[in-house]
């Protein structure tokens, strides 16, 4: 019983060498085209069109249905050019290729849901 | 619903290179895939796309290391660089899933845990293999290199793997024959030496409840794995870039495979850093486990690392082979009753795979020079199947009598 609770006070202690998120590996999200990341697209990601971009506040407001949604961008956030409809290579996107009326798939952190854990966009999609 | 994910999963390409997830997964290797297994293969066939294919030529696999040590080529950190931007890791079995992802903070799948796009579940873990191992070239533009799965192959391929293997853990200690097996068992489960079950709680996937909470579920752990000395791939001297376990960049954990099904799927670790199951327990002897996070902690904690001698490993190595024997008998008698329901043509399938899994089980006895009764009851239940599967008029009676050789064998490793 002893060892037992030495066992278990220490494994407390051990849990902060675990890993307590489990966030989904995200390299193949890359080649993932908007829409389709599944369990996530449509579930927790705000599908819609750039409504406007704030760069000083690397922010992007996204135009959904009905609602308007906004996200920041932060260094973290993975951001790609969804190229798959045009039959080319996906791309890393930077904070330039958001423009207003593009289309656009923005994944919340899961801690964090004013922030993006990656975005997509269809770099062909402007009005 | 398992019907269709067992035909996706071992015919569909999805429109890619020719691989399917049976191409790594194999049935005939426990759902693994082992150098000696490789070696058996045609040139032809498409785990070897990158030697047969040109697009796939450069950046793709790493064959020399894929035939001798088992590696696959994996861009978990990404796809920018991929010359040098890589790890090898050897390929999970996919048995006893339902018992072995599940975790507080959601599924572990792959051997860091993170290995699903989307949202990170065993579902999606099939589009993001599908991504890594099937495209046509490493483009990988979706429609062009590859489809992409429907909801309703997720689905069925989800379900499928789920039903593989063991559908509930064991509960230890079992009433296991024979005197070093006890032993081991007993080393396996006392938390001041062997200190096995605290993260293979029940030999499973899972975390201690009484230490870890009780949903604590699969865990990944730091345990030093990278920091081993010689590493076989290592030793070749091509590029084999450091993998950083869980993320990006990575926390240097990876997460905790079932052990019930260990002496059989080897080699281990996530990099086939080791090719015996001793050599896997010794592992925890050493200085790579006893200086790595987990190690220090536990050392912390407990006042001692874990320094098992040459006897007590080889005596959890035996605990470890006589519970994968059990489940190979498990396996091998559900695979003959499934067998006996059907006709001789379907069950043929049945019959194989049953004589495969008494094949383990008499290897991994036999390799651990235990339970020599056990072994003879399985040869002659492997002598017994192969009969049947030959045999057009009397199969069932056969499969029959192998039924019961199986179950002696089992009587002399448990008490029944």
């Amino acid at each position: 019983m002893r060892n037992r609770l030495a066992l278990f006070t220490s494994m407390i202690v051990v849990l902060s060498g675990v890993t307590l998120s489990a966030n989904a590996q995200k390299a193949t999200e890359a080649f993932i085209p908007i829409g389709k990341s599944p369990g996530v697209s449509g579930v927790s990601t705000y599908i819609g069109t750039i409504d406007s971009v704030d760069v000083a506040d690397r922010t992007v407001t996204i135009r959904g249905d009905e609602l308007l949604e906004s996200v920041e961008i932060s260094g973290e956030t993975k951001v790609w050019l969804d190229l798959s409809k045009y039959k080319t290579k996906n791309r890393a996107a930077t904070l330039q290729d958001l423009k207003e009326g593009l289309r656009i798939e923005a994944k919340p952190q899961h801690d964090r849901p004013d922030r993006a854990e990656w975005i997509k966009i269809d770099p062909g999609t402007g009005g | 619903m398992d019907l269709r994910g067992r035909d996706i999963f071992f015919n569909e390409t999805f429109q890619g290179n020719g691989r399917t997830c049976g191409t790594c997964h194999r049935a005939e290797d426990n759902f693994g895939l082992s150098p000696a297994f490789i070696a058996t293969l045609p040139p032809s066939d498409p785990l070897f796309v990158a030697e047969t294919n040109p697009d796939l030529a450069d950046d793709f696999e790493k064959p020399e290391l894929m035939r001798e040590f088992g590696l696959i080529l994996e861009n978990l950190d990404g796809f920018d660089d991929l010359p040098n931007r890589f790890v090898l890791r050897g390929v999970p079995h996919v048995l006893a899933m339902r018992n072995s992802i599940a975790s507080a903070q959601g599924p572990r799948t792959g051997w860091s845990g993170d290995g699903a796009p989307g949202d990170g579940s065993l579902r999606a873990f099939s589009v993001g293999a599908v991504i890594q191992h099937f495209p046509k070239t490493t483009d990988r533009v979706p429609g062009v290199d590859f489809r992409l799965p429907t909801d309703d192959e997720l689905d069925a391929l989800e379900a499928f793997m789920l039903s593989l293997g063991r559908q509930s853990d064991l509960s230890l200690p079992l009433a296991l024959k024979g005197t070093v097996i006890k032993r081991g068992q007993e080393l396996f489960l006392d938390n001041t030496a062997g200190k096995c079950n605290a993260c293979h709680f029940n030999a499973g996937a899972n975390g201690d409840p009484a230490i870890f909470g009780a949903n604590a579920g699969n865990l990944n752990f730091d345990t030093g794995v990278e920091a081993l000395p010689d590493q076989p791939a290592d030793l070749t001297g091509a590029l084999v870039p450091p993998d950083d376990g869980f993320g990006t960049p990575g926390d240097n954990t990876f997460n905790t495979p079932p052990v019930v099904e260990a002496a059989d799927t080897g080699p281990f670790f996530h990099n086939n850093s080791v090719e015996t199951i001793e050599g896997a327990v010794a592992f925890y002897n050493g200085d790579a486990f006893n200086n790595s996070a987990s190690g220090q902690l536990l050392t912390g904690a407990t006042g001692s690392g874990i320094n098992l001698d040459g006897t007590q490993v080889v005596a959890v190595a035996a605990f470890l082979r006589a519970i994968n024997a059990l489940e190979n008998i498990r396996q091998a008698q559900d695979l003959l009753e499934q067998g006996l329901k059907n006709r001789r043509r379907q069950a043929r399938e049945a019959l194989k795979l049953a004589l495969e899994e008494t094949d383990d089980a008499i290897l991994v006895l036999r390799s651990g020079g235990l339970r020599p009764q056990a072994v003879a009851e399985l040869q002659e239940t492997r002598r017994i199947i192969a009969r049947a599967a030959r045999s057009h008029r009397s199969w069932r009676y056969h499969v029959r009598h192998a039924l019961r050789h199986l179950r002696r064998s089992r009587e002399q490793l448990i008490e029944t």
